[in-house]
């Protein structure tokens, strides 16, 4: 079995150049910092949050439409660009926005509880306060996630 | 991660068809074909090599009665392209080191 000669600095350079084009080349497609669908993400975050306060069945429908409506535009731009819109970690960027979701639907459930069984009338705003902090903090790491940060 | 060099990846066309697919979770034939200027046979031929070594995984779907080729890099395909870089890296830094 003949053995390989280990590759010296210059080859190694010159393939860690043609990797750099080859990744480059996807530019446009792949993720570089805030892209639409980052916005449009971030858009349906916040009318989630904005739910918050709204009545129960309303919630449920505006956060399975939300969620929905953000998978088709996904799908609809990857068939689109031929390209899945998706980064270098799209478990981890999944894992988040999943998180972020259950999060908000314990918090719903914890405002009805307090609303509704306590009697606690400012526990919607608060409900939607902690969901907008919460969001914040998943944001950030949902960008550190895309950008490869993480 | 531990640097790793895999003979299989350093390949100069399965090294750029892997670094294209690293930044993306799944690309379309044409849109890699067109990423690294090679032609169709050529891509088919080295993502056939990378999907026998479980690194590229390869799905058919039709849209608009077409049949389109997808590519994606597999776990072990990511893993291996990674450490691969790495090995590259302290290659080259190693050789300035030296210099």
């Amino acid at each position: 079995m003949t053995k390989r000669k280990w590759p010296g600095p210059e080859e190694a350079k010159k393939h860690l150049a043609q990797a750099a084009l080859a990744s480059s080349s996807m530019t446009g497609h792949a993720p570089s910092g805030f892209r639409w669908y980052n916005w449009l993400w971030l858009g349906i975050v916040a009318v989630m949050v904005l739910a918050m306060t709204w009545p129960l069945m309303i919630r449920v429908l505006v956060m399975v439409a939300a969620a929905a409506a953000f998978g088709a535009m996904m799908a609809a731009a990857s068939k689109k660009t031929g390209v899945w819109v998706s980064g270098y970690h799209p478990g981890i960027t999944r894992l988040l926005a999943i998180g972020y979701v259950l999060f908000l639907i314990a918090i719903m459930f914890c405002v009805e509880h307090a609303h509704n069984s306590m009697g606690i009338q400012w526990a919607g705003p608060a409900g939607a306060l902690l969901a907008v902090a919460l969001g914040a903090c998943f944001l950030q790491l949902w960008f550190r996630a895309y950008t490869r940060q993480l | 991660m531990k640097p790793e060099f895999d003979e299989l990846i350093h390949a100069p066309n399965r090294l750029r068809i892997c670094a294209a697919l690293s930044t993306v979770r799944e690309a379309e034939f044409s849109v890699v074909r067109d990423a690294i200027e090679v032609s169709d046979s050529v891509l088919s031929k080295q993502v056939r090599l990378l999907q026998e070594a479980g690194y590229v995984k390869v799905s058919k779907a039709t849209v608009n009665t077409r049949q389109r080729t997808w590519l994606a890099l597999t776990g072990k395909g990511r893993r291996a392209f990674r450490a691969h870089m790495l090995e590259l890296r302290r290659l080259a830094d190693a050789g300035v080191a030296g210099a």
